[in-house]
């Protein structure tokens, strides 16, 4: 299934390196990721680990003057969105790539009618008349499971709760058919229960329109269920990668057996130790040399100080890690 | 999955009507309370009195009655005359014309200028906005009444000219305040939302920016009015202001002003009206500046 179909969005060596005092932040360095049509794949990391600059990199929606240099290229359906002019990339933009944001509370304008902001890109882009524009917001309405979707179209959002207006701004991501959907913690701030409507909804219009979904979260309960291939970032790099399944059951990087352990259970006991990483992420102005994860690695040796490991594997399955999980102890590892 | 009843939505359903909202309906109305509606309504009537002016059964301003010189309130002259006999009343009302046309005029030029390049400064950032912030500030530092007299000493001293010159104060002011607003909005999330659907920089401060910060500039443009209205007051008082034959609280004030000791009425009357249309103004706008403010701490 995996390589059958050519994939919609690929990254080759992406780098964005932000300009700070102390000299170049570097929030994404090195990344290569591709997803296919149908398809989603899952970005997870610890804050600061770079999965949401990213995902903006992607559709160059950082703040320009923030940025130090930028790397790599990103081909999107034969159209290189790296370093192409903003009218270009605007034209992808909300046609063609579509975008979910973490809190559903923020990202409406809380003075335009839910309508209005649903109808904005259709005109915009595929200059469809507003009867036309109308009557196709509330059929996305409807394909986003919100009833009486006339009457939505006239709400303010700030009279939505937040599971509705997550809905409507999945709406409004989908509004002009687009072929990714690039979702950055769309359930971080929503309730449990309202987390997996959301998404079984992604998964539902993925399904049903074939489009490709970059999943971006914390959250390892979050992709489990609803990714089919998986990256696990560090620090700015892609640290594993594979399907879900398979980094899920043999688990080979370091980093991502500890946020599997970090998963809080409901069975665990009261009172009972959350597992944790010990240590800070590093600062990725000045970043340790060797693997980045050594500092805080139970089964760092020497090599992994010195040495950056490349991001290798076999059958999809990646690792950038000198003794992986599965492999004998390293000679000299300090526990 | 659709067509199961979303407990969430059930939620929501019940909820909505108990939140506040966006646009001035009748229960945000009704939160504004009694002072806020005395204060529109004394506006409201000094503007219809103004604007209707010329078909009221008013004396002319202008034409002398020598049968009652400094006369006390009587049926022919509700609040007396002054010491040449013009009828009170009727300057007080045309005076209105004056003040309310400057305070209308020059705060829409001024935010009609100030506010977009504000916005523009706010959002753009960089080099467009250091070089506008620097004229701002300029223009601030600037002594207003100086201004105001070197442009009605040069241009001549008609009402657009006046209008023209209080409005220049105020440009600064309004970008200033667009500005920081915009600092705030640019950052939400809804700017990058709309961004990432891939409306260009013009159409996001157009239709998400503007919208937000119109409110407390509009807000903030009734407390102005009250400081253009008593400004182009002061510019009256000193002779500075349109011609004398075309009547104005502060002329009226400057014209009674010998009188102050033996008929205190014809000063006092034209100064309770200006001191009652500033007060509204600033009660009117501190209250909707409250309420703004409220809406936006809840975010």
């Amino acid at each position: 299934m995996t390589a059958q179909s050519a994939p919609v969005l690929e990254m080759h060596e992406l780098r964005t390196w932000f300009a700070t005092p102390e000299g170049p932040l570097r929030a994404v360095d090195g990344v290569s990721l591709g997803v296919e049509p149908g398809r989603c794949l899952g970005v997870v990391g610890e804050s600061g680990s770079g999965k949401t600059v990213l995902l903006r990199s992607i559709v160059g929606l950082l703040p320009r003057r923030a940025i130090a240099s930028t790397g790599g290229t990103v081909c999107f359906e034969g159209l290189e969105l790296a370093g192409a002019p903003p009218a270009v990339i605007r034209d992808v933009r909300g046609r063609r790539i579509g975008m979910v944001f973490q809190d559903p509370m923020t990202s409406l304008n809380p003075v335009m009618r839910v309508g209005t902001q649903l109808t904005d890109g259709m005109r915009h882009h595929l200059g469809v008349g507003r009867q036309e524009a109308r009557r196709r917001a509330r059929a996305l309405l409807e394909a986003v499971g919100i009833p009486d979707p006339e009457r939505r179209l006239r709400d303010y959002p700030h009279q939505l709760s937040g599971g509705m207006r997550q809905r409507v701004t999945i709406a409004i991501a989908l509004a002009c058919d687009p072929s990714l959907l690039l979702a950055d913690e769309p359930t971080t701030a929503l309730d449990v229960t309202v987390q997996s409507q959301i998404l079984r909804l992604l998964g539902r219009l993925r399904r049903q329109r074939n489009m490709a979904v970059i999943l971006v979260t914390h959250d390892m309960g979050v992709v489990a269920g609803s990714t089919d291939d998986l990256a696990v970032m560090y620090a700015g790099k892609v640290v594993e990668q594979g399907p879900t399944a398979t980094v899920f059951s043999a688990t080979r990087h370091p980093y991502t057996r500890a946020l599997l352990e970090a998963i809080p259970r409901a069975d665990a006991r009261p009172g009972e130790r959350l597992a944790t990483i010990p240590g800070q992420p590093p600062s990725l102005v000045d970043p340790p040399s060797g693997c980045r994860f050594a500092p805080r690695c139970p089964r760092a040796a020497d090599r992994c100080r010195a040495e950056e490991p490349p991001l290798a594997g076999a059958d999809g399955h990646r690792f950038a890690c000198w003794f992986p999980l599965g492999d004998p102890e390293p000679p000299a590892a300090a526990t | 999955m659709s067509q199961q009843p979303d407990p969430n939505l059930l939620v929501a359903a019940e909820a909505a009507p108990s939140l506040p909202s966006a646009t001035l309906s009748l229960r945000a109305s009704a939160r504004l309370g009694p002072v806020f509606w005395l204060s529109v309504g004394w506006l409201a009537l000094v503007g219809v009195l103004a604007a209707t002016a010329s078909l009221l059964p008013l004396r002319d301003p202008n034409i002398s009655d020598f049968s009652s010189l400094a006369a006390g309130p009587s049926a022919h002259h509700w609040l007396g005359t002054d010491a040449v006999g013009l009828d009170l009343l009727s300057r007080i009302i045309y005076g209105a014309r004056v003040s309310l046309a400057v305070g209308l005029f020059s705060i829409l030029i001024g935010l009609a200028v100030g506010a977009p390049l504000g916005a523009v400064a706010g959002y753009f950032r960089g080099k467009v906005e250091a070089a506008l912030m620097t004229v701002a500030d300029a223009m601030l530092s600037f002594p207003a009444l100086i201004l105001l007299l070197f442009i009605t000493a040069f241009f001549g001293k008609t009402l657009v000219n006046i209008i023209i010159a209080i409005a220049v104060v105020t440009v600064p002011v309004f970008l200033r305040l667009a500005r920081a607003n915009t600092l705030v909005l640019a950052q939400r999330e809804f700017v990058l939302a709309a961004r990432s659907t891939g409306a260009s920089s013009w159409r996001v401060l157009w239709r998400e920016v503007a919208p937000n910060i119109l409110p407390s500039l509009l807000t903030f443009g009734l407390l102005a009015a009250a400081v253009a209205i008593v400004a182009e007051g002061a510019l009256s008082f000193m002779g500075l202001s349109v011609p004398p034959q075309t009547p104005t609280w502060g002329n009226i004030i400057a014209g009674g002003r010998q009188e102050i000791q033996t008929d205190p009425l014809i000063v006092l009357f034209p100064s309770v009206a200006m001191f009652l249309t500033v007060f509204a103004l600033n009660l009117a706008g501190e209250r909707l500046r409250s309420m703004i403010d409220a809406r936006g701490g809840r975010r």
